[in-house]
């Protein structure tokens, strides 16, 4: 229909905002707890995202706070820095912190009036909120794996660089929150790479290491992964189109992995991603926003074509992709050796959030041992650099708080991912986050009972179709559908390779467990050795596990 | 199902719980009528957006007033820029020669505006009316061509015919008067016949041309 082509009401935000000033200025100085509806777009590419306490708002309050969010380039924090996030939580957030899925940071339930303090405070602790949300590249993720290869000390070092290149050149950002001068008049300031109106839709950039997807580097928008020849990274595999997300109301849209491309040489790497991300800016459709993901131009162009556009941007021709291969996909957690003389250590934090008698622990950990502080993508925290002869100290105090080791905890908790829903997130149907301890306790106690213990199998929970924590890709992704109800896909890959089946609808919260019973029995009677839950799904389809739910005893 | 009854009481009761002005679009059929009392009883002056073509059947435009008076109904009629007469001066009869664009101007803009007053939006479609409906979720989020965002929620998603039927007969409520005649799902008098395949009620509209008018499928459309 013709209206399809006219822009998106957002676009002309953005357009309108001056390099993204807006009204956030303004309405900072104004006595209300709250921004305007059009502010409040253009506040998510400064990192902050307005949010409502429903419940708080069921008891008649208004409940208006800010999710903060700092993006850490590969998760990597001094120790310093990890402790400034922890005394702002509580001066201006909820008391607690929360770790990404892409290794970001956030306070949760900031009052406007603390905003400056809080975001300037960051800045000149070398921590950064621009570019966290919004139409823009995202934090960009990298494996934060410590282990002294120069390979993934390499991919490190790229993520930075690149993250410093890819962000918006407005100075908005300081003029508002660090009091900077009013520089030039935005109309003269430049915006080379985005432009006015900045992006069609985020843009998310990951790094991975041969072999080691613990990022999920599927899911990105630019994926890359070393081709190595020994220690020596001797190209880059591009990958593009990734993203999970999903709307049921618009029945085209659906979770998508990324292609593999072409070969990158190192020293195109940087001009390659750029390119990228002008092809998503200049082709990404700007009218509906639910199809704006570079996935959509890629699915409109295949892959030849978008590799085309790519080598025409970069005046070079590309080799195509090498073959990719994969043998790991969980965190990086437990006590690892890191080099010659010092261990890290991974420590597993449910839902991300760090509160709580875990936060004490870690806030004397790192007081006391300086180690490195690393978020992962599964929403843990690495601790670096720590010498081989002070394990045991570090593991007394571990016991002192009562945090568990990562090797003491099933492996259903471990890998598990649960997005925030109820009561912060505006579009959640149900519980996630909050109902995550039963769900997972659920599923582990149906597993025990069908002689399953400790199968190590991947367990992804959202409060709506929407998709943030990635549930279509686990071995089993409970998506929140209606009040208290469930839809369960089955059949994902615990290397998040393949996107599983709808397996059943309506399965309400206490019943998960139950509702997955036959499935584990089927695969206890006919999986192959060695053969993972989700792997096995997929083979069988979800047909045959619907009819061992019909043939299973009531 | 009075599990699937208590399950969509939950839902509208969540959703109005929410940010945003809800309404709810309503052809009178008879889970609309279902859903319809379902609201009332919980908000009775949700806007009752009724997509008012001029094409429709007497008798629906007489159940619809018999309900809004017995019900006190906060009811919107939803009309198009042009009336049918001045519709047909322009167009002729555009429902036998180009029914999309017929649907497109009678019903689809006409809703896209309205909706534009709107964060939440209650309609009565299921599951079962139709292979295009069969992946429905109860909630799901819908962007207008404009890019606002609005909450789609279909409380009846998971309701067979029977219990839609039961809920009306339980609660003695008037079902529209067409039904007994064969039809099974009603929308425009031109476009509108009896079923030609009794396992899909909707094969009677459009004479089995197309199922749907593009009112729950415009975000296809890129």
């Amino acid at each position: 229909m013709s209206t399809q082509s006219e822009r998106s009401s957002v676009e002309r935000v953005k357009e309108q905002s001056r390099h993204l000033r807006g009204a956030i200025l303004e309405e900072l100085e104004l006595p209300t707890p709250n921004f305007s509806k059009e502010t409040v777009q253009i506040l998510k590419f400064h990192g902050v995202y307005q949010q409502t306490d429903r419940d708080a708002r069921k008891a008649g309050v208004t409940g208006y706070g800010s999710m903060v969010r700092v993006g850490i380039p590969g998760g990597v924090l001094s120790p310093e820095q990890y402790l400034l996030l922890d005394r702002l939580a509580d001066e201006v957030g909820d008391g607690g912190l929360r770790i990404t899925t892409r290794q970001d940071a956030q306070f949760h339930r900031t009052r406007k009036a603390d905003l400056r303090y809080l975001i300037s405070t960051l800045n000149s602790n070398l921590l950064t909120t621009l570019a966290a949300c919004g139409d823009v590249v995202r934090n960009t993720t990298c494996c934060p794996a410590p282990h002294s290869d120069p390979v993934r000390a390499e991919l490190q070092r790229r993520a930075l660089a690149l993250s410093r290149r890819l962000k918006p050149k407005t100075r908005a950002y300081y003029e508002i929150w660090m009091d900077g001068e009013k520089a030039a008049a935005a109309e003269t300031e430049e915006e080379p790479l985005y432009g006015d109106c900045y992006l069609p839709r985020k843009f998310k950039i990951g790094f991975a290491p041969p072999g080691d997807n613990c990022i999920d580097v599927y899911s990105n928008d630019v994926g890359l992964v070393p081709v190595c020849r020994g220690e020596t990274i001797q190209a880059y595999t591009l990958l593009a189109g990734g993203g999970l997300g999903m709307s049921p109301g618009a029945k085209a849209t659906h979770p998508r992995l990324a292609d593999p491309i072409c070969t990158v040489p190192p020293e195109l790497l940087e001009d390659a991603v750029e390119a990228c991300v002008t092809i998503h800016r200049d082709y990404g459709n700007r009218s509906n926003r639910k199809f704006a993901r570079l996935k959509y131009v890629l699915e409109d162009w295949g892959v030849e074509r978008f590799r085309k556009e790519l080598e025409a941007r970069l005046g070079t021709e590309l080799a195509p992709p090498a073959k990719l291969e994969w043998n790991k996909g969980a965190d990086h957690l437990g006590w690892q050796r890191q080099d010659d003389t010092c261990l890290y250590l991974g420590l597993h934090v449910p839902s991300g959030r760090i509160r709580g008698p875990l936060r004490d622990c870690l806030r004397e950990i790192v007081s006391e041992f300086q180690p490195g502080v690393r978020f992962t993508c599964h929403q843990n925290v690495l601790l670096t650099g720590i010498p081989a002869d002070r394990r045991a100290e570090i593991d007394n105090l571990l016991r002192r708080y009562g945090a568990s080791m990562p090797s003491e905890l099933p492996p259903v908790i471990q890998e598990a991912l649960a997005c925030p829903a109820l009561p912060t997130c505006g579009l959640a149907i149900t519980e996630a986050e909050r109902a995550m301890p039963d769900i997972l306790a659920d599923i582990e106690r149906t597993l025990r009972e069908v002689g399953l213990d400790g199968l190590p199998v991947t367990v992804r929970v959202t409060g709506c179709p929407n998709g943030c924590a990635r549930p279509y890709t686990a071995e089993i992704g409970i998506v929140g559908q209606s009040v208290d109800m469930y839809a369960l896909y089955l059949g994902g890959s615990h290397l998040s390779l393949r996107i599983g089946a709808l397996f059943t609808d309506r399965v309400r919260r206490e019943e998960i467990g139950a509702a997955l019973r036959s499935a584990f029995v089927l695969f206890r009677e006919r999986r192959n050795p060695g053969e993972r839950f989700g792997d096995f799904c997929h083979r069988v389809g979800v047909a045959a596990l619907r009819g061992a739910a019909v043939e299973a005893p009531a | 199902m009075p599990d699937k009854l208590a399950e969509a009481a939950e839902l509208i009761q969540s959703v109005l719980e929410r940010d945003g002005r809800p309404c709810f679009t309503c052809s009178f059929q008879a889970e609309d009528v279902v859903l319809l009392d379902m609201l009332r009883r919980v908000r009775p002056d949700i806007p009752v957006l009724f997509l008012e073509t001029g094409y429709h059947f007497a008798e629906t435009y007489a159940y619809r007033d018999r309900l809004a008076r017995e019900w006190g109904l906060n009811l919107v009629n939803v009309m198009p820029a042009l009336s049918r007469e001045a519709h047909e001066a322009a167009n002729g009869k555009l429902y036998q020669s180009e029914p999309d664009r017929c649907c497109k101007l009678r019903k689809v803009e006409p809703l896209l505006a309205a909706l534009n007053d709107y964060e939440i939006w209650f309609t009565g479609l299921r599951r079962e009316q139709s292979p295009t409906r069969a992946g429905l979720q109860p909630v799901e989020t819908q962007t207008l061509p404009n890019g606002k965002e609005l909450v789609k929620v279909s409380p009846l998603a998971f309701w067979t015919w029977k219990e839609v039927w039961s809920y009306l007969k339980v609660n003695e409520i008037p079902h529209l008067p067409l039904y007994d005649q064969g039809y099974l799902s009603i929308g425009c008098q031109p476009c509108t016949q009896l079923p030609l395949d009794a396992d899909n009620p909707r094969s009677g509209r459009w004479a089995g041309q197309k199922l749907e008018c593009g009112i729950h499928t415009f975000n296809v459309v890129r």
